[in-house]
């Protein structure tokens, strides 16, 4: 672990971050991970899913679940205004959409500049890579393959090697 | 003493002193390779063990010892090849991709060789396809396959100008080269897809014990009885050469799957998006408008067929598979068994292909173990000792059929009884009819194969086909008669994509019902609601009693007592009655995956309606089996807590 870390200090790799608020805070995402940003449009609830699983949408012919980020990250869940949108996220060729209150901007962050959360022993640090300041900002780095992926990606997993 | 000797001895013993008798005997070789038997005998002899499993320990033996031969003929040689550095990956790939299809067909003429010898046709097939392989690899610089096909196609010039007879030998080692030839396509593929990797391909077993073989080979079948007529084995050269023209006229072109995949979802979303403006158009009432508009619908669902009919690809191969894995299945087993193929040209969904082919496997290897008794216990029956496996598809009413039926020793109901309850996989005070009690051996954990072996039995079995077919729509079937039969019948769908939906509408949501499932609709005045237990509810339609689902309370939302409509489905003998606000009409839809989402047992996919909104696809089976666990638990159907 901390010799990768040594590594990228030296290297000071450099990423492309997009950024969002939830409520008043300012969350920040790989750019690599998102595959585009659209509106709000009309949602259709799946019976028998959790309550951060909103339900999906029809994304140019594809259904994709969309999560409320909100809830997943226990704060309230999420109330559509002008500016809500939906960030269209992509890992493991799982596409889901995640529900954010306001997009900011995209911004680049070198990886020293992100504190490793797991020190931070007083956050929630499931979904969080961790704390980057940057410009006299604080942003919430969060990983976005927890997110989406979590248990129900392995249950969902599980079944279809069963069916294998 | 060798392994055949010994076959022989036990396959005299009569009485328990017969059986000492061998005990004795091989205890005196004292070969220590013998030990697996005479343990196994020793079992036979306390009883624990039935003596037909000693001869599946000798079996094992032979094959290890084939293995071995294999193995320690390879060591003397180098392990490993070169691909020139400078080869054309692109090349390559399209060699591998035509050497596969060359392969493939060499082995379904040979295992046709096998039953006919004297077959032309198909010794000339063989030829040509390793003639092909060579020709190829020579000229893109894989000379390890080149001098290998050079071998093979050696011994196969032979066989087809009659100096050598197609012997059951010959057999094997054809097939084994033709093993040898994919591990090497495989093994190729591999590296040259990986940028970083050093071009060095393993040498496969075999490579060289069987050119060594073929060296050898009229030694080979010296000591076989040869039974071919020779002169027949000769070839006429005119004929060989039509047939190899003809073959490479074959006008198709290779496509890349995924390009394929998008073309189909591209032409579903065009339809999708063509009839909302064809909606706005006709709304529009102008009459020039609404011709055009008319014609471009024919266009769309032309395309929409076509696109549907590209997915839809032959199963010919997928049978081919079966062909050899009954083959050595059956050698394996030391059993005499006929597989006999049937419509080999019915065509189903490209996605499909995958998991029935794996269904198929199962079943096929469950028949072979099973099903099809020893050749000793066919010959007491005064049955054929050699088994008959039938492989059928074939089109019926909208879906593609898979029959599996061979003339086995059937489906014994007592023992599958006895097994479940032993098992405790059933209450054995419920009283089961005779197509519940067949349906047990779809249970998870059920296996009624005393032994273990390494072809089946392993107690994930049927359980794994069933859940298969369910996850493809298909429903599975049994037929048997003990002592006779066991047939099982797989019913799919034509294909995945296009479903006949009833739309209904639950509070202010749209779900569609597949409508092979609905049974009848009714409405509250056609029967008689009940209720039981101020909980349940009943609805009595024309003498049945109904358990009654209301989609609003499954589905958690508001739960106002709306008298909607019946929805009757059924699944198997029990019916149930599921109850919507309203019912908006048909539709056929596009049903897609949920990807990303926790799988709830009543959902089946989603699917995109006319208006470009998402729609549920209810699965109104997993509904039933959902309310068939909970009510079977505490006689409640648990609905909001899922």
């Amino acid at each position: 672990m901390q010799t990768t870390q040594e590594n990228k200090k030296d290297t000071k790799r450099i990423s492309k971050y997009l950024t969002f608020f939830l409520d008043k805070e300012e969350y920040g995402i790989e750019i690599l991970k998102v595959q585009e940003i659209i509106g709000i449009m009309p949602i259709t609830t799946v019976p028998g899913m959790p309550a951060y699983i909103k339900g999906v949408i029809n994304l140019r012919g594809r259904i994709i679940p969309v999560i409320d980020l909100r809830l997943k990250l226990s704060m309230e869940g999420a109330k559509f205004t002008d500016e809500t949108c939906f960030i269209v996220v992509r890992s493991k060729n799982v596409s889901v959409g995640i529900i954010i209150d306001r997009v900011s901007e995209v911004v680049d962050i070198s990886s020293d500049e992100i504190e490793d959360s797991s020190t931070l022993s007083l956050i929630n640090s499931e979904y969080i890579t961790g704390i980057s300041k940057n410009n006299g900002k604080v942003r919430i780095i969060l990983d976005i393959d927890k997110i989406i992926s979590n248990d129900d990606e392995k249950k969902l997993k599980k079944i279809s090697e069963e069916v294998k | 003493m060798d392994l055949q000797e010994i076959t022989a001895l036990i396959n005299d013993i009569k009485t328990k002193q017969d059986l000492e008798k061998v005990i004795n005997i091989l205890k005196s070789t004292d070969n220590h390779q013998y030990n697996k038997i005479l343990d196994s005998l020793i079992k036979a002899k306390e009883g624990s063990l039935d003596i037909k499993d000693v001869f599946r320990v000798i079996d094992e033996l032979n094959w290890q010892s084939l293995n071995d031969n294999v193995k320690s003929n390879e060591q003397q040689y180098s392990i490993s090849f070169e691909i020139p550095k400078d080869s054309d990956r692109e090349l390559i790939k399209d060699f591998i991709i035509e050497s596969r299809e060359n392969i493939q067909n060499a082995e379904e003429a040979i295992i046709k060789l096998e039953s006919n010898p004297n077959d032309k046709e198909s010794i000339n097939k063989v030829f040509r396809c390793f003639h092909t392989i060579k020709g190829t690899s020579s000229f893109i610089g894989l000379s390890f396959i080149s001098e290998f096909s050079h071998h093979v196609e050696n011994l196969l010039s032979k066989i087809r100008e009659g100096k050598i007879p197609f012997t059951k030998k010959l057999g094997d080692i054809s097939l084994k080269s033709i093993d040898v030839v994919k591990f090497l396509l495989d093994d190729i593929e591999r590296i040259i897809s990986d940028e970083n990797n050093n071009y060095t391909v393993k040498k496969p077993d075999g490579y060289d014990y069987i050119i060594e073989k073929i060296k050898k080979a009229d030694d080979l079948i010296k000591d076989e009885k040869v039974e071919t007529i020779q002169n027949e084995n000769k070839i006429d050269d005119n004929q060989f050469n039509k047939n190899y023209d003809e073959q490479s006229e074959d006008k198709t072109i290779r496509v890349k799957i995924e390009k394929l995949d998008r073309l189909i979802d591209t032409i579903g979303e065009m339809s999708i998006t063509f009839s909302m403006i064809f909606q706005k158009i006709e709304e529009s009432k102008n009459h020039e408008m609404i011709k055009k508009a008319h014609q471009l619908e024919k266009i769309v669902r032309e395309l929409q067929e076509l696109g549907m009919s590209l997915r839809m690809v032959p199963i010919k191969n997928m049978f081919n598979k079966m062909q050899r894995l009954a083959r050595d299945l059956s050698r394996k087993m030391n059993k005499e068994i006929i597989l006999k193929v049937s419509g080999e040209d019915t065509e189903i969904d490209r996605n499909m292909i995958n998991s029935v082919e794996e269904m198929l496997v199962h079943m096929l290897r469950n028949s072979i173990d099973h099903g099809i008794e020893s050749k000793e216990e066919r010959i007491n029956k005064g049955k054929d000792p050699k088994g008959t496996i039938n492989l059928r598809a074939y089109n019926a009413d909208g879906n593609v059929i898979f029959e599996i039926e061979d003339d086995g020793r059937g489906l014994n109901k007592e023992k599958i009884l006895k097994k479940a309850i032993e098992k405790n996989l059933i209450d054995p005070n419920i009283q089961l009819n005779e197509n519940d009690i067949y349906d047990l051996i779809f249970l998870p954990g059920f296996s009624t194969a005393e032994k273990i072996s390494d072809i089946s039995g392993r107690g994930v079995g049927m359980d794994v086909v069933k859940k298969g077919v369910e996850a493809l729509r298909g429903k599975i079937e049994i037929k048997t008669q003990e002592g006779k039969f066991t047939l099982f019948r797989l019913k799919f769908p034509l294909t995945m994509a296009v479903t006949d939906g009833m739309l209904v509408k639950v509070d202010d949501d749209i779900y569609v019902i597949p409508v092979n499932a609905v049974n009848i609709l009714a409405k509250k005045e056609e029967g008689k609601l009940y209720s039981i237990n101020s909980k349940d509810e009943v609805f009595h339609l024309r003498g049945e009693v109904l358990p009654v689902f209301r989609m609003r309370k499954i589905f958690s939302k508001e739960n106002k007592n709306i008298d909607g409509i019946f929805v009757i489905v059924k699944d198997k003998e029990r019916k149930i009655a599921l109850m919507v606000d309203d019912v908006i009409g048909k539709q056929q839809v596009v049903a897609k995956p949920l990807t990303g989402i926790k799988n709830f047992p009543g959902i089946l996919g989603g699917c995109i309606l006319g208006d470009g909104r998402v729609a549920v696809i209810i699965d109104p089976q997993g509904i039933i089996k959902f309310y068939k666990e909970n009510f079977k638990k505490e006689n409640v159907f648990v609905t909001s807590n899922v």
